[in-house]
């Protein structure tokens, strides 16, 4: 069966001139995106939309939209080596990386929307554990040392028979599996520590999305977010979203690589059925929220519901709960539509209007502070500038760049597969 | 059995971790640390200034914005670039109120208007200092005025966001004050939030705030909240004041007289 492996090799040593392409592309967009910040940083935060009381914007949104889509990586992957999911093997390396780079862009996005990034090491310097926002550091940070050690040790097998492979790498590699000799006890150990590294893992991510729930939830002044119930919701989301965004990665490798073999019609169908499944566990979350408020009509909260699911944000709104679940839902549901073309379009809508469904949440609730404005102070409104939107493409683009180069030096799939 | 044995060397190595971790640290390090979770009472300052508005003085004249505005080296709006707009306008001081005619009372000729002047109420459970990741802003332990240290702050505006009163500012851009500084309050750099300070540097050479010793009305009293026969001590509870917002607990050590 070197056949498979030989596939996935020649992924590594056959580069296109459509790929130098792509690369040249997203190097264009993060130029545009870092000359973008070079204006930020040298005229502040008055260049974006950001104003009182809308301190936070689409950066914040976007951090919240991007520590979920890291969500679904990890737990597939330690999901299925403790389940024992064989089926889905080959997800679960893309979907680890897809976990650390979506880390990584999400503690980019908090240096954005600091107004002072280079102060930003203060964060270690002078943590006070009282801050949210310092448990949500060390509870993110924890997270990304985890699966980069849990990504690498699952790789070093695969680096030491790639070693073997591509001669003219062969020092990369060598160096990078880290001595591994594929020992009996060798592996025996190394899958002991993986399967432990899996079960910590998983509570830890759910600590991850708690702890930015909380980052708005503990806060009395924002009725609206000072719900108990904000937790579960925001990990539910998050798992929304982490998945269908795994579903539509593993399609554009299917699509790109031609790899139909490896991501069979029967894995999107797995993904596409845990996809409607949460979705439903996420609509229940907001009827939930509905209910409350509206029933108990505590002003402070009632302001800011009305305001976006029948004032004016209510277009966005209704667009993520028609096109961002009903829609999907019922795509998932249809078998004549559960082909990977449905199941692919149902989560390209998922995860394009979660990051809708991520504004509606953060920015609405600033926008209606408790305490009327000063006299000649208009209430909140908010629209992101040019330069927000450039930094936030940007760091797409690096993302895309990063998972891109790692597929060039690294099998994005697990080479165990090709036995 | 090899999977049973090394599960219990687990739970054993947790246990002896966190006595070990209890011996190191000590009792009242787990203690701090557990209560750095919780909603805890603040403790009693050996002074706590505050301040007293008599709503019926107040006639709403900005006087006291503007005061604070020069006091304070605030930008005052006049020199503005093209990237300020009134709502990133730093107001340490400010006159609440709605444009939609809430604020009057009464019928012509027995109409009167209402105003809500407020700054940082330095509160005595203040919410953002809790929230600040970097303890940039903090409750003064000797005198209980909420400050911020400019040097540290990283610009999150995480404190901004917890305050129910929109007491802080920040600094969208490079400040640009067109007039002279006063050299008592340092300028603060772009990127960090800042807030009324009660005027620190006045209180400590034994002067009032600058609102107050400008209001036109005498509306604001300014005092030690911490004696009981202060003025102020004396105002609050012969005139039976009320503080903005009481339902969130914070404790304001600002204190209105009714209309």
């Amino acid at each position: 069966m070197t056949n498979i492996e030989d596939v996935i090799l020649n992924q590594l040593t056959k580069t296109t001139k459509r790929f130098y392409a792509f690369i040249g592309a997203l190097l264009v967009m993060v130029a545009w995106g870092a000359f973008a910040w070079s204006i930020q940083l040298t005229r502040g935060l008055a260049v974006t939309g950001m104003n009182i009381p809308v301190y936070w914007g689409v950066y914040i949104s976007n951090f919240v939209f991007l520590i979920g889509i890291s969500h679904a990586g990890i737990a597939i992957s330690a999901a299925v080596r403790l389940l024992r999911l064989e089926l889905y093997r080959p997800l679960t390396r893309m979907a680890e990386l897809l976990t650390i780079i979506s880390l990584m862009l999400a503690a980019m996005n908090i240096v954005f929307d600091l107004g002072r990034p280079d102060r930003v090491l203060n964060m270690v310097f002078f943590a006070d554990l009282s801050s949210p926002l310092v448990w949500d550091f060390i509870s993110v940070s924890t997270y990304f040392i985890l699966s980069t050690a849990y990504l690498f040790l699952g790789m070093r097998e695969d680096l030491s028979r790639l070693a073997d492979r591509l001669p003219g790498r062969r020092w990369l590699y060598k160096a990078l599996s880290a001595g591994w000799s594929g020992s009996e006890q060798q592996r025996f150990g190394q899958e002991r520590v993986l399967r432990w590294m899996a079960i910590i893992i998983l509570p830890v991510m759910v600590s991850v999305h708690t702890t930015v729930a909380w980052i708005f939830g503990l806060q009395i002044a924002k009725p609206i977010w000072h719900e108990s119930g904000l937790g579960p919701y925001f990990v539910t989301g998050a798992i929304v979203s982490g998945i269908s965004m795994v579903t539509v990665i593993a399609w554009i490798l299917r699509r790109l690589l031609g790899w139909g073999k490896f991501f069979t019609l029967e894995i999107f169908r797995g993904l596409g059925n845990f996809l409607r499944a949460v979705l439903l566990i996420y609509a229940y979350f907001m009827i939930a929220e509905q209910v409350t408020i509206r029933y108990g009509g505590e002003s402070a909260s009632l302001e800011v519901l009305e305001f976006y699911s029948t004032g004016a944000y209510a277009p966005y709104f209704w667009s993520f709960v028609i096109l961002g679940t009903v829609i999907p839902f019922l795509i998932l549901c249809i078998p004549r539509t559960r082909s990977i073309g449905g199941i692919v379009l149902a989560s390209i809508l998922v995860t394009v209007f979660m990051w809708v469904k991520r504004v509606i949440i953060i920015i609405p609730a600033l926008m209606h502070p408790v305490l009327p404005p000063g006299i000649g102070m208009s209430t909140g409104i908010y629209a992101p500038t040019w330069v927000e939107w450039s930094i936030l493409g940007g760091s797409y683009a690096l993302g895309a760049l990063l998972y891109t180069i790692f597929m060039k030096f690294f099998p994005i799939i697990d080479l165990e597969i090709g036995k | 059995m090899e999977q049973r044995r090394s599960f219990l060397k687990m739970i054993g190595l947790s246990v002896l971790g966190t006595i070990i971790g209890r011996a190191i640290i000590g009792r009242e390090m787990l203690w701090l640390m557990l209560s750095k979770l919780t909603k805890v009472q603040a403790a009693e300052a050996p002074k706590q200034y505050g301040m007293v508005i008599d709503l019926r003085r107040c006639i709403g004249c900005h006087a006291c914005s503007m005061a604070c505005k020069l006091e304070n080296n605030q930008p005052t709006g006049l020199v503005d670039g093209e990237l300020e707009t009134p709502n990133r306008r730093i107001n340490w001081s400010i006159v609440l109120g709605r444009e939609d005619g809430e604020q009057e009372k009464g019928k012509y000729p027995l109409l009167s208007k209402r105003f809500l002047p407020r700054t940082c109420m330095h509160c005595i459970d203040p919410p953002c200092t809790k929230v600040c990741p970097v303890d940039a802003t903090y409750r003064r332990p000797e005198d209980g005025i909420v400050v911020v240290n400019y040097d540290r702050c990283i610009g999150c505006r995480y404190c901004m966001s917890a305050c129910p009163y929109g007491a802080r500012y920040f600094n969208w851009k490079k400040p640009d004050l067109g007039r002279p500084e006063n050299p008592q309050v340092p300028v603060r750099p772009v990127g960090v939030v800042e807030k009324c300070t009660f005027c620190k540097h006045r209180i400590e050479r034994g002067l009032e705030p600058a609102c107050v010793e400008t209001c036109l009305g005498r509306a604001r009293i300014f005092g030690e909240l911490s004696d009981p026969n202060s003025k102020v001590s004396k105002l609050i509870r012969e005139r039976g004041a009320f503080r903005l917002l009481e339902d969130y607990d914070t404790k304001p050590s600002w204190y209105y007289l009714p209309w």
